[in-house]
C-alpha cells in the first residue's frame, strides 16, 4: 500500500461520510410536516411546520372559539372556551401522528408527514 | 506466451470469475447497505488487466456477465452488472496504465469498486427514472472502501503467484 493509496482511502472516506450526512439532512427536508386543523372532521386549515413559522390562529366556528399556536416545529392549543380545557392541557405536538383534540368544539389538530423514503433495486 | 496458452488462461480465469460471482451471490453481506456485494469477480478483471491488458480484461468482464446471466437466470440484474463491469474495467485499465506509479493494486481496485457502484446506481436511476436514487451512492462508496481494499489485497497475491507461474512456463 503506497502513500497515495492512503490518501485516496482518506479522501473517499471523508467524501462518502459527508455525502451521507448531506443526503440525510436533505431527506429531512423532503420529509415535510404539516399541521392540519379539522373542524367537525373537515379540513379547516393546513400549515407547513418548520421554516420558522410563527402564527396564532383564532378559530371561531359554530361550536366554539379556539386559539391555536403554531410555533416553528410544534403546535399547541393556547386557549379554548370549552368547559373541560383538556385540549389546552395537552402537550405540544410535533411528530407525525400526534394529535390534539378538543371534543366539545369538535376540533382536531394533527401533525401529518410525507415520507421521503427511497426504494432501490440493485443487484 | 503464445496465443493458445493465453486463450486457455483467459478461459480459465473467466470460468473462475463466473464461479466467484455465483459464490458471491450466496454470501449474505453483513452490512447496512442492501444490494452491496463483495465484488469478488472484480478481482479476476483486475488480474487480467494487469497480466494481459485492457482488451482481454474487457472481454473477460463482458463474458463473465453474460455467462452469469445464463447460469443464474437473473435477467433483471443483467443491465446493472454489465454496466458496472464495463465501467469498472475501463476505469481500472486507465488507472493501471497511467497511475500505477502512484497507486498500488489496492488503490486501483478501489477505483474499480467505486466505478462499479457508480455505474450500477446510474443505471438504476435511468431504469426507474428517478434521480433520487443517486443519494444511495455515498453509502455504496463507504462500503466499497472495505470491499475494494479486500479485493486489492487478494489481487496482489494472485498476480504474484501467476507471474511466478508464467516464469516457470517460460523456462519449461
Amino acid at each position: 500500500m503506497t502513500k497515495y493509496d492512503k490518501i485516496l482511502i482518506f479522501i473517499v472516506l471523508i467524501a462518502s461520510i459527508s455525502g451521507i450526512v448531506a443526503v440525510n439532512s436533505a431527506a429531512l427536508n423532503y420529509n415535510n410536516l404539516y399541521a392540519e386543523i379539522l373542524i367537525n372532521n373537515e379540513l379547516y386549515k393546513k400549515y407547513t411546520l418548520g421554516y420558522g413559522v410563527d402564527e396564532t390562529i383564532v378559530v371561531e366556528s359554530e361550536y366554539g372559539r379556539n386559539v391555536i399556536r403554531v410555533d416553528n416545529d410544534h403546535v399547541y392549543m393556547q386557549e379554548s372556551d370549552c368547559p373541560d380545557q383538556i385540549c389546552v392541557q395537552m402537550s405540544k405536538i410535533s411528530e407525525p401522528g400526534e394529535i390534539i383534540v378538543c371534543l366539545p368544539n369538535r376540533l382536531i389538530i394533527m401533525v401529518t408527514g410525507e415520507s421521503g423514503s427511497i426504494d432501490t433495486i440493485t443487484r | 506466451m503464445n496465443r493458445n496458452r493465453k486463450y486457455i488462461f483467459l478461459a480459465l480465469l473467466t470460468s473462475g470469475a463466473l464461479i466467484l460471482s455465483l459464490i458471491e451471490g450466496m454470501i449474505p453481506f453483513p452490512f447496512v447497505a442492501p444490494g452491496a456485494k463483495l465484488g469478488l469477480p472484480n478481482m479476476i478483471t483486475l488480474v487480467v488487466i494487469v497480466l494481459f491488458g485492457f482488451k482481454s480484461g474487457m472481454t473477460v468482464a463482458i463474458l463473465r456477465t453474460i455467462l452469469f446471466l445464463l447460469v443464474a437466470g437473473n435477467v433483471a440484474g443483467f443491465l446493472y452488472s454489465l454496466s458496472g463491469a464495463v465501467l469498472s474495467t475501463i476505469i481500472m485499465a486507465i488507472a493501471y496504465r497511467y497511475f500505477s506509479g502512484l497507486f498500488s493494486l489496492i488503490g486501483i481496485s478501489l477505483f474499480g469498486a467505486m466505478a462499479h457502484n457508480t455505474a450500477q446506481v446510474m443505471t438504476a436511476a435511468l431504469v426507474v427514472q428517478n434521480i433520487r436514487i443517486l443519494s444511495y451512492l455515498p453509502i455504496m462508496y463507504l462500503v466499497s472502501l472495505f470491499t475494494g481494499c479486500f479485493v486489492g489485497y487478494a489481487t496482489i497475491f494472485i498476480v504474484n503467484n501467476l507471474q511466478k507461474q508464467f516464469q516457470i512456463m517460460k523456462w519449461s
